[in-house]
């Protein structure tokens, strides 16, 4: 007699877990909880800041809270790895790079591919710039080929990474001219090393801005295929016919998203990167861009993907 | 002249110094949670100073970060768990002291060294910051070689009592270093599959793994001896006396300790991308190696405190010079403060000192009067924290053991490091078991990423030529000859030891 009453309580439960989850899938009235928002970076960061600052606007549009969880680590590679296993219900958001999903699983060393993701919005474009100190022989990125090349000078490369190693490797191949790959931690350990001449020029994602504007440094070329905010004058890699790579600030959500879920995500986050607030924010550092929908950022994500599948493979030949 | 007294004026008006008190309060009190660190509290910390006067704000993190940066070593002290990475050293000597019941001294040591260090460093910062921040613009890959080459001849001086195992210890913390991607080919190594691994063991996980946690199984061996009546371990007990305050005339003895971990925090601050973790590790092994009593250390020596403490709290002076005159911040806790800088419209960089010159002396007039209060706010704290001495064990290290836990999980927040502390917490009591140093362990640990990656970027540059790169650089060869006299006294104390 007990057993048959557990039995029953049993099949309550199950039968109203069942009804709530169904509920709970009815997309008329997502969100009905907190969204959580894994955010690819250390607390404290410039991205952390990003993703602070667009969801005060996010949350009074979506009306529910966003929980922060940080997952630093591997250029975003932790987050995205954690993100994919989560349910595509629209309560998981990722925040990432373009590289984390344009780059990192050419490298084979990730489980994920850029396939796993539906990519909702490009919320900021970073600085991604070739940079030496004025006082150099060369004025760009072409006179510094040049350069090299005529007086047999290999030229120190200060890298922050294997996606601008993999560019500047391309761009040895395609001209001739000698690098010296030189890895150095951080934006700021970078400046150091340009001012203290400890390498002819290198990769920076935004903290060159303030020494070019007092004359001290020049931007040689953008890394991207777009012209930078702050030195829009700048050849792009593109237009100096290299393999271009945009350092774009992304949001993800693991892929399979319920069409009306994923339309009214793409709505809020769009509109919420539009906020003066955010746009303060992104703009005083340089990197606002007017914010790319689902579709635009899905289209440079395979951009970037192609052209860094290119040059990875013909590294290896 | 005048723009020198304007800035101090500006800095004593009431915002700033309610500003100050706020802060270094909730530093310490942040330094001492295990897992959250000043950096962490000025992440978190620093959007309500964004509607403050730009100088009530940055009294406000300068607080923050100077509480935070001796709040680490209380736990240190009184767990065995530090509460910041670089107040790892701290506790080598601080938790023995603490278990002899003389905790109040040792903290009260700390403070009083934490900001002696402080003071020597911010004078320093006020008169040559100008000229140094030229001179650290030298420190290439090729100078960073041989500077971290000579740091490595201090482990010598803490190997305990067999250099071999010292040595040993010392090339497990390298080899632990090298968990991770490859610095230049981005090649995933010793990492097994664990992409959680990608960047590398964590110090806080390791450290608080090894020393906290290691601790705990130590004294869990002890009780499981006494109960089935085995042989008895020697160990301290707590549920004792608090202790004395520390005598002034006392802590004025080892004003050349703290002088010369002084000098060393400051340069270490002044040189981007060091750290604080590695300026305590260096003032410890430099207090030892200058010590009349090395045999003293890791027993609850009062030097071994001054040592690390007087070290990382003068890496808070020496970040504000690469910080103000080139505006390159020099680590995490800087970097954090620039965004706070540019958001009140102050741009850290060579052209401040002309454009806000008043500003400049303000800062630093708020760096040092931040001392006082941390003097003040941490010598009311010192009594009440030490009561938790006379707690009894079984209490004292049911906390530990939570914390430990609990830190790491607030500061990474994800489980894999949790797995972390306990492997280590495992490793470090076997460690402990057959007299192998952490500290030397440790120091490899600190040291050799700093190495490898400016090691290998010196080969490069070298083009295959790395004798003639080394002659060409004045400040590396300084550094090279130093490291071969440093060598040479090692053997040459050796053998009239064994003589």
């Amino acid at each position: 007699m007990f057993k048959f009453l557990n039995i029953y309580k049993y099949l309550i439960l199950v039968f109203s877990i069942m009804i709530l989850s169904v509920g709970s899938s009815f997309s008329s009235d997502f969100p009905n909880k907190p969204i959580e928002m894994i955010i690819g970076f250390k607390p404290g960061g410039f991205s952390d800041a990003m993703a602070r600052k667009i969801s005060e606007p996010l949350t009074e549009k979506l009306g529910q809270t966003i929980v922060h969880k940080y997952m630093g680590g591997a250029g975003g590679g932790i987050a995205a790895t954690a993100a994919m296993s989560k349910k595509p219900d629209g309560y998981t958001l990722l925040v990432a790079t373009s590289l984390t999903f344009a780059f990192n699983p050419h490298q084979g060393k990730v489980t994920y591919n850029k396939e796993d993701f539906d990519y909702l919005l490009t919320m900021a474009r970073f600085e991604g710039a070739y940079v030496s100190l004025s006082n150099k022989p060369w004025k760009d990125f072409s006179s510094m080929i040049e350069y090299s090349k005529s007086n047999n000078y290999p030229l120190r490369f200060g890298s922050l990474g294997p996606a601008d190693r993999a560019q500047i490797d391309a761009v040895a191949k395609a001209t001739g001219a000698q690098f010296i790959p030189v890895p150095i931690k951080g934006g700021a350990n970078m400046m150091q090393s340009i001012l203290g001449d400890h390498v002819d020029f290198g990769m920076s994602g935004g903290p060159h801005v303030k020494y070019v504007k007092s004359g001290e440094m020049v931007v040689l070329a953008a890394s991207g295929s777009e012209p930078l905010n702050a030195t829009p004058d700048a050849p792009t890699f593109s237009d100096l016919g290299f393999p271009a790579v945009s350092y774009n600030s992304v949001i993800a959500a693991p892929k399979g998203l319920p069409s009306e879920i994923k339309n009214k995500l793409e709505k809020a986050l769009l509109s919420s990167a539009n906020d003066p607030r955010f746009q303060e924010l992104v703009q005083g550092r340089f990197v606002g861009i007017p914010p790319m929908n689902s579709m635009a950022t899905t289209n440079s994500i395979n951009e970037i993907s192609d052209a860094m599948k290119t040059v990875l493979e013909k590294m290896s030949n | 002249m005048e723009n020198l007294i304007i800035g101090i004026q500006n800095a004593l008006t009431l915002g700033p110094l309610i500003a100050l008190i706020a802060g270094v309060t909730i530093g310490i009190f942040m330094g001492a949670i295990p897992g959250l660190t000043a950096a962490m509290a000025i992440a978190l910390l620093a959007p309500i100073t964004f509607g403050m006067q730009p100088i009530t704000a940055i009294a406000f993190l300068i607080g923050i970060y100077k509480g935070g940066t001796f709040g680490g070593s209380i736990s240190a002290i009184l767990l065995n768990i530090p509460g910041s990475p670089e107040a790892s050293a701290t506790s080598f000597d601080g938790f023995p002291l603490a278990k002899k019941g003389r905790a109040r001294e040792a903290l009260q040591m700390a403070l009083f060294a934490s900001v002696a260090g402080a003071i020597i460093a911010d004078i320093l910062l006020y008169v040559v910051a100008a000229p140094f921040s030229k001179f650290a613009l030298k420190f290439g890959p090729t100078e960073l070689t041989f500077v971290v080459l000579f740091a490595f001849t201090f482990v010598a001086g803490l190997t305990g009592k067999s250099m071999i195992r010292g040595l040993i210890a010392c090339s497990f913390g390298i080899l632990c270093a090298m968990v991770g991607l490859d610095p230049m080919s981005a090649t995933p190594r010793l990492t097994f599959g664990f992409i959680e691994l990608f960047d590398g063991l964590s110090l806080l996980s390791i450290a608080i793994g090894m020393l906290g946690l290691a601790e705990i199984i130590f004294v869990l061996e002890k009780k499981f001896r006494e109960k089935y009546g085995l042989k008895k371990v020697e160990i301290a007990q707590f549920g004792e006396k608090r202790g004395p305050n520390l005598n002034l005339v006392i802590f004025f003895q080892y004003w050349k300790t703290i002088l010369r971990s002084s000098f060393i925090g400051s340069c270490v601050g002044a040189l981007p991308g060091i750290g604080a973790s590695m300026a305590a590790f260096l003032g410890y092994g430099s207090a030892k190696k200058y010590s009349k009593q090395p045999e003293l250390f890791g027993k609850g020596n009062l030097d071994g405190i001054a040592g690390p403490e007087a070290a990382n709290s003068a890496v808070v002076g020496g970040s504000f010079v690469p910080l103000l005159t080139l505006g390159i911040p020099g680590n995490v806790t800087t970097a954090l403060m620039v965004g706070t800088f540019l958001v009140h419209g102050i741009e850290p960089g060579p052209h401040v000192f002309n454009n806000q010159p008043i500003l400049i002396y303000s800062i630093f007039s708020i760096l040092l009067i931040a001392n006082f209060f941390n003097l003040i706010i941490g010598l009311l704290g010192s009594g009440i924290y030490s009561h938790i001495i006379r707690l009894p064990e079984y209490i004292i290290y049911s906390i530990v053991g939570l914390t430990c836990l609990t830190g790491v999980l607030a500061a990474s927040s994800t489980i894999f490091d949790l797995y972390i502390v306990i492997i280590f917490g495992v490793i470090g009591y076997f460690m402990k078991k057959f007299d192998y140093s952490f500290v030397a362990f440790l120091i490899g640990f600190v040291l050799a990423p700093e190495f490898e990656l400016s090691f290998r970027s010196y080969l490069l540059l070298a083009q295959g030529d790395p004798v003639g790169l080394l002659f060409s650089r004045p400040i590396a060869l300084f550094f090279f000859g130093l490291t071969i006299l440093a060598i040479f006294k090692i053997l040459w104390d050796r053998i009239i030891k064994m003589n």
